[in-house]
């Protein structure tokens, strides 16, 4: 496994065009590394969000570039971006973003068929379930789980395929205290047990313990970097 | 004027061949040959042929503006569900498939809700005029109809599901 799975270099991207442009990211570099839980923070409209769009291979950078797995992204089609995120990407998303008309187990497998493989997703998606503590919850559709099951659901969906880099987006934010801290704690244990690079953004302070480091996101730019011990 | 020619046992095409040396300026006909001739003018001389023809064209248009009105309006309604998938990593392929699945089951429903009301009418039109023609080719062709007009209806759900943009994702 390379030291560094995924890399942002220079990256700045601007939204519109003239004299209504803003700067989202203003010359962002950042590397992330194996097993280590990365928080971004910052305030809304700070730039966070869009960084993890860049790294998640959801949008390219205006100027600057994304390596991931040592491959430079730069050029690349979007087919081969689907590609990527596919095989080595894990999204987890403030409001859980699951398929409301499948059930959890459905929902996990979803990340698997993905790939191609649906005859072993059903046991795979059971077992991701069973991981997250969800195993007495496979038959259920999202609106029958709280807010902290769905979100250990879309957990189990984005850890489903081993993925090499988890990207979270305010996993915490829609959930009460417990449910928040279980799934911090959840984040944590998976991205060391398995050695994925995570990535959270958010502005829930109650996520500063699973942190090995964070990077602060001011105005687009990346304004401090603190190693958590 | 016509006359009608019982042939008794004999060779039809004999028949009209020996009838047509002798009065040459006749048209002499077999049934099938007659029946063609029949359908051919009533629908394309009379005007009765370009009616029905019309009706039909008409039905199909409605037929598919109507599922891709439906199947349009289903994909807008799960448009963030389609952003999710494509985050996720899903093809152009996964994706138009799932909205084709959408179109076909709408087509296929209309379909036989279609066939089943028609039933009931088809038999009351064949007892009221005797010479109504309804093969079962009919269905046959309703329903390859029915797929094609379901691949054209979700042309505008396809597009609209293949360019949402994934990143949205993250938007609240």
């Amino acid at each position: 496994m390379p030291d560094t799975l995924l890399a942002a270099h220079n990256v700045s991207v601007v939204y519109g065009a003239g004299a209504a442009s803003a700067t989202a990211l203003d010359d962002v570099s950042a590397l992330f590394q194996p097993g280590e839980v990365t928080l971004l923070m910052g305030a809304s409209g700070s730039g966070k969000t869009t960084l993890l769009s860049i790294l998640g291979c959801l949008r390219t950078p205006d100027r600057g570039h994304v390596t991931l797995l040592g491959r430079n992204l730069i050029g690349a089609r979007d087919s081969e971006l689907t590609a990527l995120r596919r095989a080595h990407v894990g999204f987890v998303f403030q409001f859980f973003r699951l398929f409301r008309s499948l059930n959890a187990v459905e929902n996990v497998s979803i990340g698997i068929e993905l790939a191609g493989n649906s005859r072993s997703a059903r046991r795979a998606a059971e077992q991701a379930l069973d991981a997250v503590g969800l195993s007495s919850k496979y038959n259920l559709v999202p609106s029958e789980l709280s807010g902290g099951e769905r979100q250990r659901v879309a957990i189990a969906r984005a850890l489903v395929k081993n993925p090499e880099i988890l990207l979270a987006d305010e996993p915490t934010a829609a959930l009460d205290a417990i449910s928040g801290r279980q799934v911090a704690e959840l984040i944590r244990a998976s991205a060391k047990a398995r050695g994925m690079a995570a990535v959270v953004a958010t502005h829930d302070s109650r996520l500063i313990p699973i942190a090995d480091r964070i990077l602060e996101v001011r105005d687009g730019r990346l304004h401090e970097e603190r190693k958590m011990s | 004027m016509f006359l009608l020619i019982r042939t008794d046992g004999r060779s039809t095409a004999a028949v009209r061949a020996a009838l047509r040396e002798r009065v040459p300026e006749l048209d002499v006909l077999t049934k099938a040959q007659f029946a063609a001739r029949a359908r051919t003018y009533w629908t394309t001389q009379t005007g009765a042929g370009g009616a029905l023809l019309t009706a039909a064209l008409l039905g199909f248009l409605v037929g598919v503006l109507i599922v891709s009105q439906t199947v349009y309006a289903t994909t807008l309604e799960n448009i963030e569900e389609f952003a999710t998938l494509k985050a996720l990593g899903a093809t152009r392929l996964y994706i138009v498939r799932i909205v084709a699945l959408q179109a076909l089951a709408s087509a296929v429903l209309g379909c036989a809700a279609g066939m089943l009301l028609s039933l009931p009418v088809m038999n009351l039109a064949r007892q009221a005029i005797s010479w109504i023609y309804t093969p079962w080719q009919l269905a046959v062709l309703l329903a390859a109809g029915t797929l094609i007009l379901a691949a054209l209806a979700s042309i505008a759900a396809v597009r609209a599901a293949l360019t949402v943009e994934p990143g949205r994702v993250f938007r609240a």
